[in-house]
C-alpha cells in the first residue's frame, strides 16, 4: 500500500514537471511569435497552440497542489480546536474535495465522448477538441487520488518536494 | 426560500465551509454544485460539473497567469533582493528612517516584478531585517514595513489580482496593469512618508545612518540594469502597444528565466524548486477558478447580483454611500480571508452592482485589489504579517502587529484619495496607444 502510495505521488510529481514544461513550451511559442512577426515568419496558429499548453499545463499541475496542499483556505478557527476536532474536519474537507472531483471527472468523460462523437476543431490550426480534453481527464482523475491521499495526512508543501 | 435568498444562504454557507478549513475552491464548488442541483436538478448541475474545469481554464485570456508566475518565480530566484535593497539603500538610506524607506523601495521594485507579495516579503525580509537590525533599527518598524512593503506588489503590475479581476469582470487587462502604476507608487510614496512620520515622532526608532558615496550609487545601479529592463520592456511593452498582456507575459518568463541563468543563481535545486513553485501557484489559481465558475453558475441563477442591484436602488442610498459600504465590506472580510478567495467569491455580484452604479470598471478594481491588499497586514490573519515574522527568529507577532497601524493608516488614506480623485487611475489608461 506505501508502494503504490509512493507511486502515485511520483506520478504527481511527475505530472507537475510536465504542465510546467507546458507552460514553457508556450511562453517559447509567443516569443517566438514576436519576434516571427518581426521577420516575416509568425507562428501559424499560435492562439490555438498556447491554449493547449496552458489548459493542458494547467490540468497537469493541479493534482500536485492538491499534494502540496497549496490551495488557500483559512486556518485560522480549524487551528485552535483540539487535534482530536482538527483532524477529522481537515479530513472531511479532503473527502469534499475528492467527491467534487469524482462528480466532474464523471460528468466531464461524458463531455468528451460528445466532443468526440461531434468532432469539433480548433478554429486556427483545426486541432481536435478531444487533445484539450485528454490532460484535464487526466489531471482531474489524478487530482482526485492526489486528494484522496490527503485524507489521512495533512498535506505540506515542503513534504511533497 | 427565494432565489436571491438560497444564493445569500449559498454565500453565508462557503463563509462558513472556509471557516472550518475546507480551501476556498472547494467550498465554492460544493456549494455551487448543491445550490445548482437544489435550482436546476441533477441535470443542470451534471451540466456545470461537466463544462466548468474545461470552460474556466480555456480562455486564451488566461493564458497570461501561468507565464506572469513564471516571470516572477524565476525573478525571486535570480538573487536581485540584494541588488535591488543596496541600489534603493544608495539614494535613501542616510534620511532619517531611510532604511525602512528603502525596504518599501525595493519592495515595490521586486514586487514588481515577483508579483507575489508573500515572495516579496519572505525574499526581502531576509535581506533588509539583518540590515536593519544592525543599524539599531526598532524590531516592529523594520518588520511592518517589510510586510506593508510587499503588499506593493499586489497592485504595482503584473498583478494577478488584476488579471482574475479582468477575466471576472471582462476589463481590459492592459488597462487595469497600466491604470494601477500612479495608485501603487501613491501607496509607495504613503508608506514612505508613514515611516518619517513615525520616526519624527520617535526618532530611538530609527538610528540615523552614514550617506553612500556616488561612485557606491552607480556601482549599485548598474547590478539591477537586468531587472529594471525586464520591467520596463513587458509595462513599457504593453503600454506603447507593442504586446498584448499574454505577450508581455511571455515575454517576461523568458526573460526573467535567461536573468535567473545569468545570475548564476539558478541551479539545479533551486531549478527543481522553481518548477514545483509554479506548479502549486498555478495550480491553486485555476482550480480556484474553476470553483470560482461553479459558484458562479449558481449565483446567477439565483439572481442574487440583481436582487442586491434593486435593493440599492429602492434605497436612498447614492453611489458614493454603495462605494463606501462596499470598501467597509472589503476591509472588514479582507481581516478574515486571503484576497484572492474575497475577490473570486465577492466580484461576481459586487461587480454587477458596481456597474449598475456607473462605476468605471478599471477605478473599481484598483479599488478592490487596494482594499486586498490592507486585508494582507491586518490582523489576525494578515498573511505577511506571519511571513515577515518567519524570516527572522525570535520575532514575535506582537512585535509585528505592534509597528503595522502607521501602515494601515497610510493605507486606508491611499483608499480615500483614489476614491475622491478616480483620475489617478485612469489618466495613464486614457493615455495608452
Amino acid at each position: 500500500m506505501r508502494r503504490l502510495a509512493q507511486a502515485l505521488r511520483a506520478l504527481v510529481l511527475a505530472s507537475a514537471v510536465v504542465g510546467v514544461l507546458a507552460y514553457a513550451a508556450a511562453a517559447l511559442l509567443t516569443v517566438a511569435d514576436i519576434v516571427g512577426r518581426q521577420t516575416g515568419m509568425p507562428i501559424p496558429g499560435v492562439v490555438d497552440l498556447v491554449q493547449l499548453c496552458v489548459l493542458g499545463g494547467a490540468w497537469l499541475v493541479i493534482p500536485h497542489a492538491f499534494l502540496a496542499g497549496a490551495h488557500v483556505g483559512v486556518d485560522l478557527l480549524v487551528e485552535s480546536f483540539p487535534r482530536a476536532v482538527e483532524r477529522p474536519l481537515r479530513a472531511l474537507a479532503s473527502l469534499a474535495a475528492v467527491g467534487l472531483l469524482g462528480l466532474m471527472l464523471v460528468y466531464c468523460y461524458e463531455a468528451f465522448q460528445q466532443q468526440l462523437l461531434y468532432g469539433d476543431r480548433s478554429q486556427q490550426l483545426g486541432i481536435p477538441i478531444v487533445w484539450y480534453w485528454v490532460p484535464l481527464l487526466f489531471g482531474l482523475a489524478l487530482s482526485a487520488v492526489a486528494a484522496a491521499l490527503t485524507v489521512f495526512s495533512t498535506p505540506h508543501p515542503q513534504a511533497a518536494r | 426560500m427565494s432565489s436571491a435568498l438560497l444564493g445569500f444562504a449559498g454565500f453565508v454557507l462557503a463563509l462558513a465551509l472556509i471557516a472550518f478549513g475546507f480551501p476556498v475552491a472547494v467550498a465554492m464548488g460544493v456549494v455551487g454544485v448543491g445550490g445548482f442541483w437544489l435550482l436546476n436538478g441533477w441535470i443542470g448541475a451534471g451540466f456545470i460539473l461537466g463544462s466548468s474545469p474545461f470552460e474556466a481554464i480555456f480562455p486564451y485570456s488566461l493564458s497570461v497567469v501561468p507565464l506572469f508566475v513564471m516571470m516572477g518565480v524565476f525573478a525571486a530566484r535570480a538573487g536581485l533582493s540584494r541588488s535591488l535593497f543596496d541600489a534603493v539603500n544608495g539614494f535613501l538610506g542616510h534620511i532619517r528612517g531611510g532604511l525602512a524607506v528603502t525596504a518599501i523601495g525595493a519592495c515595490a521594485l521586486f514586487g514588481a516584478i515577483c508579483g507575489s507579495s508573500l515572495a516579496t516579503v519572505a525574499t526581502m525580509g531576509r535581506v533588509a531585517m539583518p540590515e536593519m537590525k544592525r543599524h539599531g533599527y526598532d524590531d516592529a518598524l523594520s518588520s511592518a514595513s517589510i510586510a506593508a512593503g510587499g503588499t506593493l506588489g499586489v497592485l504595482i503590475p503584473p498583478s494577478i489580482l488584476l488579471v482574475i479581476y479582468g477575466i471576472l469582470t471582462q476589463t481590459s487587462i492592459g488597462q487595469l496593469f497600466i491604470g494601477a502604476i500612479i495608485p501603487g507608487l501613491l501607496g509607495a510614496v504613503l508608506y514612505a512618508v508613514a515611516i518619517i512620520v513615525r520616526v519624527r515622532m520617535a526618532p530611538e526608532l530609527a538610528p540615523p545612518t552614514p550617506r553612500v558615496d556616488w561612485a557606491t550609487r552607480i556601482a549599485t545601479l548598474g547590478r539591477v540594469w537586468g531587472v529594471v529592463l525586464l520591467f520596463a520592456l513587458v509595462i513599457g511593452g504593453i503600454y506603447l502597444g507593442w504586446f498584448s498582456p499574454t505577450e508581455a507575459a511571455a515575454v517576461g518568463a523568458v526573460g526573467a528565466f535567461l536573468l535567473a541563468v545569468v545570475s548564476g543563481e539558478l541551479d539545479r535545486d533551486a531549478l527543481r524548486g522553481a518548477v514545483l513553485e509554479t506548479a502549486e501557484l498555478t495550480g491553486m489559481i485555476f482550480f480556484i477558478l474553476i470553483g470560482a465558475s461553479l459558484f458562479n453558475y449558481f449565483l446567477e441563477t439565483t439572481g442574487l447580483p440583481s436582487g442586491l442591484i434593486g435593493l440599492i436602488e429602492n434605497s436612498d442610498l447614492g453611489p458614493t454611500e454603495v462605494l463606501v459600504l462596499i470598501m467597509l465590506f472589503y476591509v472588514v472580510l479582507g481581516c478574515f480571508m486571503d484576497s484572492m478567495s474575497m475577490i473570486l467569491l465577492t466580484v461576481p455580484f459586487l461587480g454587477p452592482v458596481a456597474l449598475a452604479m456607473g462605476y468605471d470598471m478599471v477605478w473599481f478594481g484598483i479599488l478592490i485589489v487596494t482594499v486586498a491588499e490592507i486585508g494582507l497586514i491586518t490582523p489576525p490573519i494578515g498573511m505577511n504579517l506571519f511571513v515577515v515574522q518567519a524570516t527572522q527568529p525570535g520575532l514575535t507577532q506582537r512585535t509585528v502587529v505592534r509597528g503595522i497601524l502607521p501602515f494601515i493608516l497610510a493605507d486606508l488614506v491611499r483608499l480615500v484619495i483614489l476614491a475622491a480623485v478616480p483620475a489617478l487611475a485612469l489618466w495613464l489608461p486614457s493615455q495608452m496607444f
